[in-house]
């Protein structure tokens, strides 16, 4: 083994490259970006994703007016000047230069309609770009009557057997789309061979199936009326292919012919012997009413609008059609996401509407499970979720938007769907992420049952570390990075930017100024970090204000991460260095209104060590921030043991005589949670609760009462507590002994002492036995309200076999804790017996499930650097022999000085969405 | 022709042969390698050690050249057998010189039937180690000479010990406390330091059961003391897994392994004294002058084939750093060769080539149960089977004749130990773990060993031997005194 002087300077050699700070993607476009189209494609092991933009304005020479960025790379231009045109090679390529309409993907290939034109040219072969591509056309497209459309409204790509092109073309006298004559073109991409021997060659064209006609798709669509004749009111039209259920979602805006019809604004499109057939998603018995989201019948409320519609395969293997809009005109439905469940078996009902409260139906192949399903189609109007069910309900509620507008992007990736929102702050509400517009990408996760049916989402969660309007963006699977179209016009989109991991060097963002990394939050908090604990604007004692803790030895840094700017909450970015301000005797320095940083060492903090661990705590209107650390607690407060009272809205709201006080008598805190009024203390040996109540803290008489601790002699009762989680009476306690929660009709925060709360085991399937960090995904904006409805990743982990797991637990605390309140999710890998989630073959410090990626902290031994791990996407029920090392990115964090040796939980900074991850490092961020 | 052989003796420092026959005593044997063939009988295979036969008077220069060239085959292919998979070996890593050792083998005179041989080693300094390793990052292997217990690796890894155990046993609940402790290269690290000193005595006695012919047994003893152990803690204070590493590990080292190992006492030296193990040994060996040769004036061959019995003091798995005095209860086959050649009279030049082979042996044993575990302190104990490698020595002096029975002699010395193989008796630890344990893994010594010798009618050896190189063994610098007499 080499010294660590010799160590550390040969790896940090070795890891210095990954810090980039670069995010706009080069090169600059020619042409401000219009139309753009996202790619996304599981593996085996993981997936790829592309991201395709095209020009909305014509610009000579152009040859990126097609251009892709493959996995988050640089762009690479789609239309050379030559190219090999319907066969001709060197031909001189129609879109080079173009203003381009449309863009669809069939597969992972472009296809384009120019600006003024009514043919598609599709690019079947880009495998030589930008030096060449294949490009064929399909000639000017029909109507269903046969006649020349007057537009091609929308394109999309579909294959099964070969690639299809689905493009809805309005009648010869553009009406409205719905109107006689519409309908949806089918294209297909042929190949023959021509030729014969030597002359042997290949010839490609793009057909118009159907005789060149389009299939008629118009109100009077069987699958889209109900009694009547419906109307399709507007030419938005959107598609959705499912390579999984083979078929196209189609939706419109459409209105009921009166009040005792119905209409469906989606329609599921089938392709059959090059034909496209279309079915109804429900039949119409199923509707009935005005809230089904995706039809209405016999309702006074005719209009059903579907903006946007995509398909979600979740991690319990099923699938659910997602989409933007519902019951209403199209100005009204704007903000509004949901999810309802696809009949998945391989029936006649396949890709239709499911009975949603229908127990999903597992496969198994030699006694080996392979698939779950929704096996049961939606026949009555009990069957189909509304607008009001929290399982249909994406991100619990609105999006953060007018609903008069539209947001400009979403895609699915794996639990979770990404809303983009081009619009810039406005509205008179000031309340956070609901009836204000706030620009970004947006993000909410599934929560599923113990069936694996959705059950809950978790709210909007700004994500992807950016304050822009967002027009467009994507996943990129290998980094778990975004694609963003950032601007403030729409019609002058210059850039394609991506997030990145890394110290965020001068990125305008948490990395400091474009111009100064220096001033930046990752400059300015550069220390080895025990913890860094995000409070969202929703945290109690906060007005329109987020907040930031970071812990070090002897140190707690308060980062203010957002608060109120021109009117709206906004995140703090840039500059975190003017009016930074630092105190050595732990007492609160003077503080300004400028004021985004403040680092308090000394005073009480020095006998505390390393502060490992913080929370905002709450009792009614006061509020402290208390700190926990290897040699006790320490509270912030004032001489009579005071927080602050009311809310703050900035730093300098804190009042100046707050200093850390310690209070108590503790050894090796690791965990603090605040819980109605109550301060729960973890330590490795003990679980306190405690009374918050400025008299205690003042007197330094914290009143605890102990709910767990080591007992002599009771055999197999946890002995080294490592996480603990507390919602309402229902507690969880990780153990080196396995996992415990609350006894059956119990209740954490009123036992009064360790036989009360009687600490019960839950026996995760095949256990490795330490359960050490818990990863709860609540369905509230309470940290603390995983109980209802929400989902918990269990991550255990024992360093002794080098091993660690994750559990998946849906909880539902309703009434008294009893043997159903917590239960496990469906994960199995040998039918009908319940299993683990993800097996890592190794050990893993930190697992943390956040902006649709899945991270894993792993802080290994013998001087390896750490690494902040994404896993691959498309992990599901049955993916137990998952393969760690397969598939996976890995972000390596710079050394500084000594090894580094610790890597805590990642950290959403809840205001920008950027991913914060702190450690002896100190901080990075992904932004 | 025969007081050509008279002489050989005095003028061979490194492996003194006995004194020619005087008598017309006609001996006769068959030489390994030629066993049967026609040459069996011939003069030129009884020169030193067979009573030479009518027909071996008449012998020609041409045979006893032929028989050169055969008995030097027989070596070469000894030893290009012994590099394939032969062995030999003993508690090498002590890098004492063995009781056989080449360097020190009296041919027995040949009007005596008894010889004694007395080898004494006394330590000049502590001893220290040599440590090698691969290291990753440079794909090099670093060579250190470093203190005796360090000899495996630099430190110890408290956190790296307490793995492989199950978390529902008491190490494991310790390891599970610890979950959040990785090793850094300084949390949980003991440097550990220790003073080693040994001395080596060894007795042999050696009976002639036919003219060239000998029977040989040796008996080793060793005294080695280890003292002043110190164990010194790297672990910073900076951040919650180093305060619990100590708090619960480090802090209290040496008791904490004393309870987690049921008894490995890791905080105090050592003393013994003991016998090694004792060797029982055939030896042949032939000795062919030259003297039509201008240089080469004498030739002189030895083959040899013994056991090695588990008589020495075996390794006590709860002590610090235990030396087996012997090969640890193994009972061990040994084979070797050599030639020596005589120049001049005056100039001597010897390669000898040994291999052991020893046989496994089962106990209750500690062991590696984390691959990153270091080697000095493993918890686990339990039964299993070990099966050492093979061992090979291979010897080559030269010497000059300095004045009447006065000689100077230089030797190089190299042993080699291929890796040991453990198994398991116990499902619940990996033996695919416990071998990659750096202790079992093969080991190598490279000595110089410098003489002053005497030869008459007893044979007096000072010498000094300097260890140099080598791998994962111990670096013993010895002086010490050699003396044999026959009767």
């Amino acid at each position: 083994m080499l010294n660590p002087p010799l160590r550390i300077a040969l790896l940090n050699l070795l890891w210095l490259l990954p810090l980039q700070a670069a995010k706009t993607i080069t090169p600059t476009l020619p042409a401000p970006i219009g139309p753009h189209a996202y790619f996304y494609q599981l593996l085996s092991g993981g997936a790829i994703a592309n991201f395709y933009v095209a020009a909305n304005t014509a610009v000579a020479n152009n040859t990126y007016a097609i251009a892709v960025s493959r996995n988050g790379k640089n762009l690479t231009a789609l239309a050379p000047a030559k190219a090999t045109v319907d066969n001709q090679k060197a031909a001189a390529n129609p879109i080079t230069g173009k203003k381009i309409a449309r863009l669809g993907l069939a597969d992972d290939l472009p296809a384009v309609v120019l600006d003024g034109e009514k043919q598609v040219y599709f690019l079947h072969s880009i495998i030589d770009a930008p030096t060449n591509v294949d490009v064929i056309s399909s000639g000017n497209l029909k109507d269903s009557n046969g006649n020349l459309t007057a537009s091609i409204l929308a394109l999309a790509g579909a294959r099964q057997g070969g690639n299809y092109l689905l493009a809805a073309v309005q009648n010869q006298a553009g009406d409205t789309f719905g109107a006689a004559g519409s309908g949806i073109a089918l294209l297909k991409s042929i190949t023959t061979t021509v030729g014969k021997d030597k002359d042997k060659a290949l010839r490609h064209s793009l057909s118009v199936l159907n005789n060149g006609n389009a299939f008629s798709f118009t109100g009077d669509l069987t699958a889209l009326k109900i009694s009547n004749t419906a109307t399709i009111t507007s030419n938005n039209v959107d598609f959705c292919w499912n390579p999984y259920l083979s078929c196209v979602y189609i939706a419109a805006d459409v209105q009921a012919a009166n009040a005792t019809s119905g209409a469906r604004a989606v329609v599921v499109g089938k392709i059959t012997n090059n034909q496209l057939t279309f079915t109804p998603i429900a039949p119409d018995a199923a509707f009935s009413g005005a809230n089904q989201i995706v039809g209405v019948n016999n309702s006074a409320t005719t209009d059903v609008s579907i903006q946007k519609v995509r398909t979600m395969r979740t991690s319990t293997q099923l699938d659910y059609l997602i989409v933007i809009g519902g019951n209403g005109s199209r100005s009204a439905v704007g903000n509004q996401v949901y999810a309802l469940p696809l009949v998945n078996a391989a029936n006649s009902a396949t890709g239709t509407l499911a009975k949603y409260d229908s127990t999903p139906t597992e496969t198994s192949v030699n006694s080996f499970y392979r698939a779950r399903a929704y096996t049961t189609a939606a026949t009555s109007a009990s069957d189909l979720l509304t607008s009001s069910s929290t399982a249909a309900v994406v991100g619990t509620g609105n999006l953060p938007l007018a609903a008069s507008t539209e947001a400009t992007d979403i895609f699915v990736i794996d639990d979770t769907v990404f809303v983009s929102i081009g619009n810039a702050y406005s509205s008179s509400l000031r309340s956070v992420y609901s009836g204000s517009d706030t620009p970004g990408l947006f993000s909410s996760q599934a929560l599923f049952d113990s069936t694996g049916r959705i059950q809950a989402w978790t709210p909007w969660q700004r994500v992807g570390g950016s304050n822009e309007q967002i027009w467009g963006a994507g996943y990129i699977p290998t980094t778990g990075d975004f694609w963003l179209i950032p601007g403030t016009d729409s019609a002058n989109l210059t850039t394609l930017q991506r997030t990145i991991w890394g110290n965020g060097n001068a990125d305008g963002l948490l990395g400091g100024t474009t111009s100064d990394a220096s001033v930046g939050l990752v400059a300015n908090v550069n220390y080895p970090m025990q913890s860094l604990t995000d409070y969202n604007v929703q945290t109690a004692g906060f007005d329109q204000f987020a907040l930031a803790i970071a812990t070090g030895l002897k140190t707690v840094s308060l980062i203010a991460t957002g608060q109120s700017s021109g009117g709206f909450f906004q995140p703090n970015l840039g500059d975190f260095s003017t009016g930074a301000a630092a105190s050595t005797n732990g007492a609160l320095p003077t503080l300004s209104s400028s004021t985004k940083l403040v680092t308090l060492t000394g005073g009480a903090l020095n006998q505390l060590g390393p502060v490992t661990c913080s929370v905002v705590a709450t009792a009614g209107s006061n509020h402290w921030i208390i700190v926990g650390g290897a040699d006790g607690l320490a509270v912030l407060c004032d001489s009579s043991g005071n927080g602050w009272s009311g809310t703050i809205s900035q730093l300098s709201d804190l009042p100046s005589n707050l200093s850390f006080k310690q209070v108590g008598n503790y050894q090796y805190v690791t965990r603090l949670v605040c819980d109605q009024n109550y301060l729960y203390v973890l330590t490795n040996e003990k679980l306190d609760r405690i009374p918050l109540s400025s008299t205690n803290f003042a007197n330094n008489t914290l009143n605890p009462t102990t709910l767990a601790q080591p007992s002599a002699g009771s055999t197999g009762a946890p002995n080294t507590y490592f996480d603990v989680a507390i919602s309402g009476s229902l507690a969880l306690l990780a153990t080196a002994q396995g996992l415990w929660r609350t006894g059956n009709g119990n209740d954490i925060s009123t036992a009064t002492n360790q036989t009360a709360v009687n600490w019960t085991p839950v026996l995760l399937p095949s256990p490795i036995g330490p359960v050490y960090q818990f990863c709860p995904l609540s369905a509230t904006t309470n940290p603390n309200g995983w109980s209802t409805l929400g989902n918990i990743y269990v991550l255990s982990a024992y360093r002794g076999y080098q091993q660690a797991r994750i559990n998946r637990l849906t909880v539902n605390l309703s009434g008294a804790i009893d043997d159903n309140t917590v239960q496990f999710l469906p994960d199995q890998y040998l039918a009908d017996q319940l299993s683990y989630f993800i097996d890592f073959y190794n050990f893993k410090d930190a697992f943390n499930y956040l902006a649709g990626s899945m991270y894993i902290g792993n802080c290994r031994d013998n001087s390896t650097p750490l690494q902040l791990q994404k896993l691959p996407n498309g992990i599901h029920s049955g993916s137990r022999y998952f393969n760690y090392k397969s598939g996976i990115v890995t972000e390596s964090l710079e050394l500084t000085g000594r090894l580094n040796n610790q890597i805590n939980q990642l950290a959403l900074n809840s205001a920008s969405g950027a991913l914060m991850a702190s450690g002896s490092f100190g901080l990075r961020v992904g932004e | 022709m025969l007081s050509k052989f008279r002489s050989t003796r005095s003028q061979h420092p490194f492996r003194c042969t006995s004194t020619m026959p005087q008598s017309s005593l006609k001996l006769r044997r068959v030489c390994i390698g030629v066993s049967g063939s026609g040459f069996a009988g011939q003069a030129i295979l009884a020169p030193a050690y067979a009573p030479i036969s009518a027909a071996g008077r008449r012998a020609t220069a041409g045979a006893r050249r032929a028989y050169i060239v055969v008995s030097e085959l027989v070596v070469l292919s000894s030893l290009l057998l012994g590099f394939t998979q032969l062995s030999w070996a003993n508690i090498a890593p002590l890098n004492f010189l063995l009781p056989d050792d080449p360097n020190f083998v009296v041919q027995l005179q040949s009007d005596r039937h008894f010889q004694f041989e007395s080898l004494n080693q006394f330590g000049v300094h502590n001893i220290q180690a040599r440590r090698d390793f691969d290291d990753p990052l440079t794909d090099k292997t670093i060579r250190e000479t470093v203190n005796v217990l360090q000899i495996w690796n630099k430190d110890q890894s408290a956190l790296d010990m307490i793995r492989g155990f199950s978390a529902d046993t008491a190490i494991g609940e310790l390891a599970a406390k610890l979950n959040s402790a990785n090793d850094d290269g300084m949390r949980g690290h003991m440097l550990p330091t220790a003073q080693l000193h040994g001395d080596a005595f060894s007795g042999r006695a050696r009976y002639r059961v036919l003219p060239s012919l000998t029977v040989n047994i040796s008996v080793p003893f060793y005294r080695f003391k280890l003292s002043d152990v110190q164990w010194q803690d790297q672990t910073l204070s900076e951040n919650l897994p180093d305060l619990i590493t100590k708090d619960y590990l480090t802090n209290d080292f040496t008791n904490n392994v004393l309870e987690l190992s049921g008894g490995l006492d890791i905080k105090n030296g050592w003393s013994q004294i003991g016998i090694g193990d004792v060797m029982a040994e055939l030896r042949w060996d032939g000795n062919f002058p030259q003297p039509a040769r201008p240089i080469l004036k004498n030739v002189w061959l030895s083959v040899r084939s013994g056991l090695t019995f588990p008589t020495g003091l075996r390794k006590n798995e709860n002590q610090l750093f235990s030396l087996p005095f012997g090969n640890d209860g193994a009972m061990g086959l040994t084979i070797g060769g050599g030639i020596d050649l005589n120049w001049a009279k005056v100039f001597h030049g010897n390669l000898n080539v040994d291999f052991l082979e020893l046989f496994g042996t089962t106990r209750a044993r500690r062991f590696k149960t984390d691959v990153n575990q270091t080697d000095l302190v493993f918890l686990a104990y339990e039964k299993a089977r070990l099966k050492p490698g093979i061992t090979q020595r291979f010897n080559l002096g030269v010497s000059a004749q300095i004045y009447r029975g006065w000689s100077l002699a230089v030797a190089y010395e190299h042993m080699k130990h291929h890796s040991d193989t453990l198994s398991l008796y116990n499902n619940l630890y990996s033996s695919e773990i416990a071998n990659t344990a750096a202790s079992l893994q093969g080991w190598s010594t490279h000595d110089i060993i410098a003489r002053l010798n005497y030869t008459g009618r007893a044979n007096f050896n000072l010498f000094y031997k300097h260890p140099f190189n080598g791998r994962h063994t111990l670096l013993t610098n010895v002086v010490g005194l050699e003396f044999s007499v026959d009767f």
